[in-house]
């Protein structure tokens, strides 16, 4: 089967620094992978070029066989590890953004989460909280359904209650061929939900694993692991 | 695509545009009926100071409706497109001539609105019999040359109005790709669009400078005294628009090949 990411001898440099270093991996069709690696060992470098808000230094990078593109974009729901929605917006109004430009987008579940999590649609993200804002944006994400989801840093800002919930939303929303990348540094919270792990580390790719290998081969929890392969 | 994207371009740029228009109107009129009130006498009146500050504040508006409109154009592409908003926006499964093309319409739409309005507006106080007189006068001696010249008239006159469009088109594409080439410098993104901006002028007047020494010592402008002056101005205008268009699709492609093959949000 084709996978739906993949990376070949993918580089990116900024000036004066590597954020890539030929980073070969793929992500087959139907898994939830952990990113996963400290902070600055590329983790939201990768998932930029993923959804071509970077340039690649050298290498490529293909979704479903091809560059990311119009067509890529159709199918990769992507969750930015920043507030970038427009604060004059309100809630509403940004479910019809995202209901008009994606076909695969369900304005019924959307608005289903935003009652769950106690959000009023017709609130303007300017009053919002950070964290509220971060709620609606993995809202807006996951109400699509897309064919892979990369989520940078879905958890970072939300509260433990807050955080079982998404998690939830994550493996309830995405269907049986769909993949999902969460990129984190918060391992133990997501750790139940991970099929595959991928380990960064400064831009390389230090180790590639499925949870159960991890658990049955080492016995370790995938934290454990982590801690031990990134151990200061 | 395109269609929804110049909807949400028009949405959030007409939130800041149609409350000024809005304002503009009301100090129109406000200033209008101090004027007639006053007619001459405004030391007798007693409405000295009201008539101040209404003036004053119509003189912030137009300044207002000029700046906002230029900040507005440099703004909604640099901001919507290469800032955080860019995350939302280049992950749309929109092509890159949409994004531009929406921008650039918009952008037109507004700055002939904010000129319109903003003349109109300086009409309507100026307003009197005499000024009333003067310019039917100037309507009624357009209409006869239209008459007198017949077809030539008719077509100086769109070519005047395509030149107006496509040097509209052509100064806001000079600010895209300047900022687009600011991009590319990695830490100075703003002094490098600024830069890239000066730079891009200084070129143009530069080329133009040496066609024109050029022209004088060849001769070339002897060749064109024998034309008819319609037809003069007729080409004149059509080499005008056609060099000024060649300049708008030169900065449109070097905007366009930027943000497809070269964008890094940071």
């Amino acid at each position: 089967m084709e996978p739906i990411l993949e990376c070949r001898n993918l580089t990116k440099t900024y000036p004066g620094k590597m954020a890539l270093c030929g980073v070969s991996l793929t992500v087959a069709k139907g898994r939830i992978v952990g990113l996963l690696g400290p902070n600055g060992s590329g983790k939201s470098t990768l998932i930029k070029l993923a959804n071509g808000l970077l340039t690649p230094t050298g290498g490529e990078l293909l979704i479903g066989g091809k560059a990311p593109g119009s067509e890529s974009k159709k199918i990769v729901s992507y969750l930015p590890e920043r507030t970038y929605l427009n604060d004059w917006m309100t809630v509403r109004a940004l479910v019809d953004f995202f209901a008009d430009f994606y076909a695969d987008f369900s304005k019924e579940k959307a608005y289903d989460m935003l009652q769950r999590l106690n959000i009023s649609a017709g609130s303007r993200l300017k009053t919002l909280s950070k964290g509220t804002k971060e709620k609606v944006q993995l809202i807006l994400v996951m109400s699509r359904e897309a064919s892979l989801y990369l989520l940078d840093e879905p958890i970072g800002g939300v509260d433990p209650a807050a955080r079982d919930y998404i998690l939830n939303t994550i493996i309830s929303n995405y269907t049986e061929n769909a993949s999902v990348v969460i990129s984190t540094h918060l391992i133990s919270d997501v750790e139940k939900i991970l099929d595959d792990v991928i380990f960064l580390s400064m831009g390389t790719v230090a180790l590639t694993s499925t949870v159960d290998d991890i658990r049955e081969k080492k016995n370790k929890s995938v934290d454990e692991l982590f801690r031990e392969v990134f151990k200061c | 695509m395109l269609r929804k994207l110049l909807k949400y371009e028009f949405q959030a740029t007409g939130r800041i545009f149609l409350p000024l228009y809005l304002l503009l109107f009301l100090f129109t009129v406000m200033n209008k009926a101090f004027l007639s009130m006053n007619s001459g006498n405004i030391g007798a009146s007693g409405l000295q100071i009201p008539t101040f500050l209404a003036m004053t504040a119509y003189v912030c508006i137009v300044v207002a409706i000029v700046v906002v409109t230029l900040v507005a154009t440099i703004q909604r592409f640099y901001k919507n497109l290469l800032t955080d908003e860019g995350y939302l926006m280049f992950t749309l499964p929109v092509s890159v001539h949409s994004h531009i093309f929406s921008k650039l319409l918009v952008a037109s739409v507004w700055t002939l609105l904010s000129t319109i309005f903003s003349i109109l507006s300086v009409f309507i106080l100026a307003a009197s019999p005499d000024f009333m007189n003067t310019l039917s006068r100037m309507i009624q001696s357009f209409l006869q040359a239209f008459g007198q010249f017949g077809a030539p008239m008719y077509l100086i006159t769109g070519e005047a109005v395509v030149l107006v469009l496509v040097t509209l088109a052509a100064s806001i594409l000079n600010i895209y790709v300047s900022i687009a080439l600011g991009h590319l410098v990695k830490k100075h993104r703003v002094a490098g669009a600024l830069g890239a901006y000066f730079l891009i002028g200084l070129v143009e007047q530069f080329l133009f400078s040496i066609f024109m020494t050029a022209a004088k010592n060849g001769e070339w402008f002897r060749s064109f005294e024998n034309w008819d002056h319609t037809v003069l101005i007729e080409s004149g205008l059509a080499a005008l628009i056609l060099v000024t268009a060649a300049l708008g699709a030169i900065y449109y492609f070097g905007t366009y090949y930027i943000l497809k093959n070269k964008l890094n949000l940071e």
